[in-house]
C-alpha cells in the first residue's frame, strides 16, 4: 500500500470512528446518564488571584498590608461601642468566630479583656458591650449569617472611604469612617482636628498624641470623654504623617485649618520621636492647649 | 492551587511514598489515582450552599473549621479564623503529603502588630541576659558562622481541633488544620547559646519575636514571650530556623527566623525570633504564667466541674500526643462497590516515631494495619495508606488510630479542658459505598 493510500484509509477510519462516537453520544441519554448540563449561579463567591509583587531593593524584605476580611456585626444598641473598644487590639472576627456560647461567657470575657489584658473600658460602656454581645452571640440569640453575596464590596473600602488613607483604618474603629466619633465615648476628629492645630503648640501636641497615646478625662466641645487612646508609635514616620494629613483634610477640616498650615512632614515625626511622654503627660500637655 | 509548591528539600531523597509502591500500593498507579502533584485541595462537598457561619453548642462536625477561604501575602487560599491578629487554617487537602507546602502552612498570631517589612541590614538576633558574652547576630552571621542542620517537624497549635470540644470552649475555633509539617533548616539553639556562654544560675531561656500588640506594657496584650526551662532536654534539639522546605520563611510563618521546638506544641515556636534571654528568674508574663496551661496529665484531661480547681502546668511539659487523620476519601464522592479504594492520611506523635497506623471500616470495632509511608524523622508527619475493598454497599464509618515508639496508642475518649488544648481522639470519616451495577 502506498503512502497516499494509507493516508486515505486513515481518513476513512477516522470518519467512521467519529460517526460511531456521535451515535454513542446520542444514545448516552438512555445509557445511564441521569442528568447533564445543569448549571446554577455560584453562590459561594470567588477569590481573585493576587498579582505578583516586586520585592523592594537591598536588605528590605516586605509584603503588602495584611488584608482584612471582617464580617459585619449584628445591628443593635452597643454595636458602635463593641466596634470601637474591641478594635483597639483586635478585629471583631474574635467575636464572630466563636461558637454559640452561654451568656455568662461574654461577661467573663469582657471582664478578662479589662482586667487581664488592660483594655480601658469605663464600667458603663462595659455593661453595654456585654449586653450587646449577649443579645446577639449566645446559644439562645445567635443567628446564622446570610450566605455571602456573589460580589461583596471589599470591607476595607467601607472603612477607609474613597479618599482613604489606608492607615486611617486603625483609627476608624473608634473615631468612625465619618470622623464624627461617638458622643461621650470616642471624640470626633471632624471639626476638632483644626481646633487643635489652631491652638499654640497644638500641632506638636497631636504628633505626640499619636506617638505616645493618652489616658484620662478630656472635654471636646463641652462633651466629656473618659477613655484612653493607644499609642501608634509602631507606625513609621511616613504613615503617621500621612494619617495626620488625612485627618486634617477630611470631613471639611481642610476649610477650617489655620492660615499658612503646612502638611505634616516625615522629618517632623522623626524629630518628635526623640521626646518620650507617658499617656498622662500627653493629657497634661493637652490641658495646657486651652481647648474648649 | 498554591502558587508555590514545596520544593523537595533533600535532593536525591524523594519524599514521595516509595514504600507504598513496594507494599502493594502499585494498584493505585495502575488505576491512575496516584497523585502527581505535591498537594491539592479537594472540595468537601458540592457547591450550592455554604457551611454554616458558626457551630455550637454541639461539636463542630466538619474536618476543618467552618470559616471562609481568604487570600494573604505569600499564601494559598486558607481558612480565615480571624483577620487581626491573623489566624488561618490549612484546608484538609494539603495533608495528603508528609510535607505541607509553605503557601499552605497554617498561621496563628496573638498580637496584631505583625511585621509587614523587615530590614535585614538592621535586624539582629539578640542573645542576652545571664550570659558571658551577649550577642547581636545578623542573619548573614547566623548562616555563615553556625553549622546548618535540617529537621522535619510538625508545627501544631495547642488548640488544634478546639471546635471538637464538648462543652464548647472559646478561643480559636480550629478544625484539624492548625498543624503543618515542614523541613526546617537553621542553626542549633545550643550552638548559639554556647557562643554566648550561658552562666550558672540560669533557670529558663525565653524567646520573643518582633510582633507586638497595642495593650499596655506588661500585659499579655502588649508582648508575647515564651520560655523553656534550662534543664528541659528539648533545648538540645531546638533549631533557630531561617528556612522552611528550602525557602525563606513566609512573613506570616515568622520571617526571618523562628524557633522550632521538636515534638512540642507551637506556642514555643516563636516567630520573627529576635530576642533570646537567659533568665535567672522564671518568666512571669501572661502567656507563660497564665495561658497555655493544661491539667497535669499527658492528655490535659479534666472536667468542666473540676476545671477551676485542677492543678495546671505549662503545656510544654508534655509532648504532643499521638494523632492520625483520614485525608481521602473525604466524603465528597460515593464509592462504587468493587473499586479498591485508597484510604490515605497522615500520623504523627510528639513522643517520637509513629510505628503503627490501624484502619477500621466499622467505626473502630475492628482494626487492620495500614501501610506506613516513608520515615522522615521522629517529629515529622508520616503518611499512611490502606487499600480498602468494601464487601457490600452501604454507609461505613472509617476510623484511623496511630501508635508511637513509646507505646502510646491513640485513644477514643474525647479530651476536655478549659482552654481547648491537646485534642487527639480517634478520627472518623463517614463514607457511602454504592452498587456498581
Amino acid at each position: 500500500m502506498s503512502k497516499r493510500h494509507a493516508k486515505y484509509l486513515w481518513t476513512i477510519l477516522l470518519g467512521l470512528g467519529l460517526m460511531a462516537l456521535a451515535q454513542e453520544t446520542q444514545q448516552a441519554s438512555n445509557n445511564g446518564l441521569s442528568k447533564a448540563g445543569e448549571y446554577a449561579p455560584g453562590t459561594l463567591g470567588m477569590i481573585a488571584q493576587p498579582a505578583p509583587s516586586s520585592p523592594p531593593e537591598g536588605s528590605l524584605y516586605a509584603v503588602g498590608a495584611w488584608p482584612l476580611y471582617t464580617p459585619a456585626l449584628e445591628d443593635g444598641p452597643g454595636k458602635e461601642l463593641v466596634s470601637g473598644y474591641c478594635n483597639t487590639c483586635h478585629s471583631t472576627t474574635y467575636i464572630t468566630m466563636q461558637p454559640a456560647m452561654p451568656a455568662a461567657y461574654w461577661e467573663t470575657n469582657v471582664n478578662r479583656m479589662i482586667n487581664t489584658f488592660g483594655a480601658t473600658i469605663p464600667p458603663d460602656d462595659a455593661k453595654q458591650i456585654i449586653a450587646y454581645l449577649q443579645s446577639h452571640y449566645t446559644i439562645e440569640t445567635r443567628k446564622q449569617a446570610a450566605p455571602p453575596a456573589p460580589q461583596a464590596a471589599p470591607q476595607t473600602q467601607a472603612v477607609t472611604g474613597s479618599t482613604g488613607s489606608p492607615v486611617y483604618q486603625s483609627c476608624a474603629g473608634c473615631h468612625q469612617a465619618s470622623g464624627a466619633g461617638i458622643p461621650g465615648v470616642f471624640p470626633p476628629l471632624a471639626g476638632h482636628v483644626p481646633d487643635i492645630l489652631k491652638a499654640p503648640g497644638g500641632r506638636e501636641w497631636i504628633v505626640q498624641l499619636l506617638l505616645n497615646g493618652m489616658a484620662g478625662e478630656i472635654q471636646v466641645n463641652g462633651q466629656k470623654y473618659n477613655g484612653a487612646m493607644p499609642d501608634f508609635s509602631q507606625l513609621n514616620d511616613q504613615d503617621i504623617a500621612a494619617v495626620l494629613n488625612h485627618i486634617s483634610t477630611q470631613w471639611g477640616n481642610d476649610k477650617l485649618l489655620p492660615q499658612g498650615h503646612q502638611p505634616f512632614s516625615t522629618d517632623e515625626i522623626k524629630t518628635a520621636r526623640g521626646q518620650k511622654l507617658t499617656p498622662q503627660q500627653v493629657l497634661e500637655a493637652r490641658n495646657k492647649l486651652g481647648l474648649k | 492551587m498554591g502558587q508555590k509548591q514545596a520544593m523537595n528539600p533533600t535532593p536525591g531523597k524523594p519524599l514521595e511514598r516509595r514504600e507504598f509502591l513496594r507494599r502493594g500500593g502499585l494498584a493505585l498507579g495502575i488505576l491512575g489515582l496516584f497523585p502527581t502533584v505535591a498537594a491539592f485541595v479537594r472540595a468537601q462537598g458540592q457547591a450550592t450552599s455554604p457551611l454554616p457561619s458558626f457551630t455550637g453548642p454541639g461539636s463542630n462536625p466538619y474536618w476543618n473549621g467552618v470559616n471562609p477561604y481568604v487570600v494573604y501575602p505569600q499564601k494559598a487560599p486558607l481558612l480565615r479564623l480571624t483577620d487581626r491578629p491573623v489566624q488561618l487554617e490549612t484546608p484538609r487537602g494539603y495533608f495528603l503529603t508528609a510535607v505541607t507546602p509553605n503557601a499552605a502552612h497554617y498561621v496563628r498570631y496573638h498580637l496584631d502588630e505583625i511585621p509587614n517589612a523587615v530590614d535585614l541590614a538592621a535586624w539582629r538576633l539578640s542573645v542576652e541576659g545571664n550570659v558571658d558574652k551577649p550577642l547581636k547576630l545578623s542573619l548573614a552571621e547566623l548562616i555563615a558562622n553556625f553549622k546548618p542542620v535540617s529537621l522535619a517537624a510538625v508545627n501544631q497549635c495547642s488548640g488544634n481541633s478546639r471546635s471538637r470540644f464538648q462543652p464548647r470552649v472559646a478561643g480559636g475555633q480550629w478544625g484539624n488544620g492548625a498543624m503543618s509539617n515542614a523541613v526546617w533548616t537553621g542553626v542549633r539553639l545550643k550552638d548559639v547559646l554556647a557562643a554566648a556562654g550561658v552562666k550558672s544560675g540560669t533557670v529558663q531561656i525565653s524567646f520573643q519575636g518582633l510582633d507586638r500588640g497595642k495593650g499596655p506594657e506588661g500585659k499579655g496584650s502588649n508582648a508575647f514571650i515564651k520560655a523553656l526551662d534550662w534543664n528541659d532536654p528539648v533545648l538540645e534539639e531546638v533549631i533557630l530556623a531561617y528556612a522552611m522546605n528550602g525557602e525563606p520563611l513566609p512573613m506570616l510563618n515568622g520571617f526571618p527566623l523562628r524557633a522550632v521546638v521538636p515534638g512540642r506544641f507551637a506556642t514555643y515556636w516563636m516567630k520573627h525570633l529576635t530576642w533570646i534571654r537567659a533568665l535567672t528568674e522564671e518568666e512571669k508574663n501572661f502567656w507563660q504564667a497564665s495561658a497555655y496551661k493544661v491539667p497535669d496529665n499527658p492528655r490535659g484531661l479534666t472536667t468542666p466541674q473540676e476545671a477551676s480547681t485542677v492543678k495546671t502546668v505549662p503545656i510544654g511539659k508534655y509532648p504532643m500526643p499521638v494523632r492520625s487523620f483520614i485525608i481521602t476519601p473525604d466524603g465528597s464522592s460515593k464509592i462504587p462497590l468493587g473499586l479498591p479504594l485508597s484510604v490515605r492520611g497522615i500520623a504523627f506523635s510528639g513522643y517520637g516515631r509513629v510505628t503503627r497506623v490501624e484502619f477500621s471500616d466499622d467505626d473502630g470495632k475492628t482494626w487492620r494495619p495500614a501501610a506506613l509511608g516513608e520515615y522522615l524523622g521522629p517529629y515529622s508527619f508520616r503518611t499512611w495508606e490502606y487499600l480498602w475493598r468494601p464487601q457490600k454497599p452501604g454507609k461505613y464509618v472509617l476510623a484511623v488510630r496511630a501508635s508511637d515508639e513509646r507505646g502510646n496508642v491513640q485513644p477514643d475518649e474525647p479530651v476536655w479542658n478549659a482552654s481547648g488544648y491537646m485534642w487527639n481522639r480517634i478520627e472518623r470519616q463517614e463514607i457511602v459505598v454504592g452498587s456498581a451495577g
